[in-house]
């Protein structure tokens, strides 16, 4: 199985360095890749794109650089931008196909992997329709389906759930579990149960660095010891919300009982250490970007 | 093949593009339809654009076929005893036609006054009238006599191509047609250049670039097919618009003229062309300006990231900048923007001198360089949407 190979990965805008000096190698399965606003994944997933030259080191696959594969890596890659354009005078079908020319398939293929994946997002119905009168949900799935239309090997997918309702989210989430069976999937999203479901590694991005990696289990680990619930009234509750980073607050029974999920090291008294999810792992990680314990 | 006709699929899907299409028909149709209307010599009492102006180009045309021909001293001679017997002039206005042309020679040489030329030419005796030939030689030799030998051997050898006697045809309704074709082309190709300013720069404004860029053939080979379609269309619509205006011309003037000699528009004229062959040549120039504008609007479009700054550029080129090559007048850098050929330079023997001093007629100087806006700027404006970072 080849790899994707990221040698010391540099991007700077000017003095900022969006990516920083990142090795990894992805191999088969499904990457999630998670990380504040700014934290670089649009960033690297275009480096990996090729759609941006790094400002320093190299995106190697099967050991060659991708800038020197060219249309070869590009005919291995399907790729899902976050701010996904598309040409408002075309029908879906028309614009699928169009990116099918693109992608250099042949009219039959073309034909076949239409009408298949138009099927498999949802879009059948959609046919003469004009992407101008698409919703933002339909244009995500129309995304989804341009990115899947070459049968990738690689498969970069950068928030593809933004703007699907719960329903469309689990189609997404089993089309692309179904489809990564040796093929290498990267995902990002702000939604984490969507990578908890599916992703085989999770990879935490922040300032530009993968701070850490692993599978769910081992991400919960890292966050193990440091995640508790406390019941107590609505007014030290309020209190506790101003010191401490809370996960979840939940009003429980009659009166102003509340119960709150914090994330920390230094827990107040009365609090019971509890099983860490991932999104807990997120916002242990990135709680000292809003400045709290 | 298949991303080239996506590509014109995608130009001519554009609303833009119908509306700009649309625009460029009404100008087509405006301007080709005025000279049919227009009063083309008929006498101040006859006013345009009407019907009646309509009536006397028509009637013109048809008086001018007996007298299609060489106009040699019998065909002068002919005309002024026409003219003589109708005083009125309200059955030889060919013959009187014939006459005019022969006043600018004879009114140029000084040997008549410019004005009362119909009774002064009506005056000459034959000997006189039969030497417009010659007279006319006279002059050119005075007027380019002074010029430096290398114009004056290339304009005497053109000079000696040119057959004589000239073919005359009633080319009144053609010269016309000729002058508006050049604010035509300019126009067309301006609407035309505008309909495509997105065909780079609309796939960053859209994002799709982000999309493109990382498919198979989504750098090089799109870029080409992008080009490619660039000039298909403009050149498609150019020829689709300009073979409009000339067929509704020649629906109104008919075919014979085109065969008359170009000196019947412009006496002065060194070229040996027939008004056919000016048209031909304006019309060629015309369709290379187009495609060296439309090299120019998918350069800037590879470089700006929206339509305004491109359509701002073109103007600059098309519209500012080949203003000041005319006011400029000489001088092979102002001479070489698109648009700029014109009839006056055509049969004004208007010659450019070259940097080594090799000297050419300028409507052909300009015709030769605007290809060079092709293979100057298409490899350019591929090269920049390739390489083109996603930001």
């Amino acid at each position: 199985m080849e790899e994707l190979q990221l040698q010391h990965l540099t991007k700077c805008y000017k003095q900022f360095a969006a990516v920083n000096d990142l090795t990894l190698t992805l191999g088969e399965g499904v990457y999630g890749l998670l990380g504040a606003n700014g934290a670089g994944k649009t960033t690297l997933m275009r480096m990996l794109c090729g759609i941006l030259e790094p400002t320093r080191g190299t995106v190697r696959w099967g050991g060659t650089e991708i800038a020197r594969l060219g249309e070869e890596y590009r005919a291995l890659l399907g790729y899902l931008p976050q701010d996904f354009g598309c040409y408002p005078d075309f029908t879906g079908p028309e614009f699928l196909r169009y990116i099918a020319v693109l992608k250099g398939l042949t009219p039959a293929e073309t034909r076949r992997r239409t009408a298949q994946l138009l099927a498999q997002v949802g879009l059948e119905e959609a046919g003469r329709k004009k992407l101008r009168a698409y919703s933002g949900g339909m244009r995500q799935r129309l995304g989804i389906a341009q990115a899947m239309l070459n049968d990738p090997r690689i498969l970069i997918l950068d928030e593809p759930t933004a703007g699907l309702d719960p329903r469309e989210r689990v189609r997404f989430r089993n089309l692309i579990a179904d489809y990564a069976k040796g093929r290498t999937v990267l995902l990002s999203t702000h939604i984490v149960s969507d990578v908890e479901a599916i992703a085989d590694k999770i990879l935490l991005m922040k300032a530009g660095r993968i701070v850490e990696e692993g599978t769910v289990a081992q991400m919960a680990d890292t966050a193990r010891g440091k995640v508790w619930t406390v019941h107590t009234d609505a007014a030290t509750a309020a209190r506790l919300e101003a010191v401490y980073t809370v996960a979840n607050l939940r009003h429980t029974g009659a009166g102003d009982g509340v119960e709150l999920r914090l994330i920390t090291t230094d827990p107040p008294e009365g609090a019971v250490a509890v099983e860490p999810t991932l999104e807990d792992v997120y916002l242990w990680h990135f709680a000292d970007e809003e400045g709290k314990s | 093949m298949r991303l080239l006709g996506w590509e014109l699929k995608k130009i001519l899907h554009r609303r833009m593009t119908r509306v700009l299409l649309g625009i460029c028909l009404a100008v087509i149709l405006l301007m080709s339809v005025t000279p049919g209307f227009a009063n083309l010599g008929f006498g101040t009492e006859v006013e345009a654009p009407t019907w009646e102006a309509r009536a006397r180009s028509v009637q013109a045309t048809a008086d001018a076929a007996p007298w299609h021909g060489p106009l040699d001293g019998k065909a002068l001679l002919a005309a002024r005893d026409a003219c003589r017997s109708d005083p009125t002039g309200d059955h030889t206005f060919v013959e009187g036609n014939i006459l005019s042309w022969a006043s600018r020679i004879f009114a140029a040489a000084g040997i008549i006054p410019t004005e009362d030329w119909p009774a002064r030419m009506l005056a000459l005796e034959d000997d006189t009238l039969t030497g417009v030939y010659d007279r006319r030689t006279d002059l050119l030799q005075t007027v380019y006599g002074s010029r430096p030998p290398a114009e004056q051997e290339l304009l005497w050898a053109q000079e000696a191509r040119v057959t004589k006697p000239f073919t005359y045809d009633w080319v009144g309704g053609h010269a016309l047609e000729l002058d508006q074709l050049i604010n035509t082309m300019l126009l067309v190709g301006l609407l035309l250049c505008a309909a495509v300013a997105p065909v780079f720069c609309g796939e960053v404004r859209t994002r799709v670039y982000t999309l493109s860029h990382c498919a198979r053939y989504g750098r090089g080979k799109l870029a080409a097919a992008k080009l490619g379609a660039v000039l298909l269309f403009t050149g498609g619509a150019f020829a689709v618009c300009m073979g409009l205006f000339v067929a509704i011309q020649l629906a109104f003037f008919g075919t014979r003229g085109l065969s008359a000699s170009l000196q019947m528009v412009s006496w002065s004229c060194m070229l040996p062309l027939t008004v056919g062959h000016a048209e031909a040549l304006l019309l060629g120039s015309g369709l290379l300006s187009c495609l060296a504008a439309a090299a120019i609007t998918a350069a800037l479009s590879a470089v700006f990231s929206t339509e305004f700054p491109v359509l701002l550029g073109l103007f600059a080129v098309l519209v500012f900048l080949r203003q000041l090559a005319i006011q400029a007048g000489g001088g092979c850098l102002a001479q070489t923007l698109p648009f700029l050929a014109t009839l006056g330079e055509l049969t004004g023997n208007t010659l450019i001198t070259l940097p080594g001093g090799s000297v050419r007629l300028q409507f052909f100087y300009r015709l030769a360089v605007q290809p060079v806006y092709l293979v100057l700027l298409l490899p350019l404006a591929w090269r920049l949407y390739t390489r083109r970072q996603v930001g």
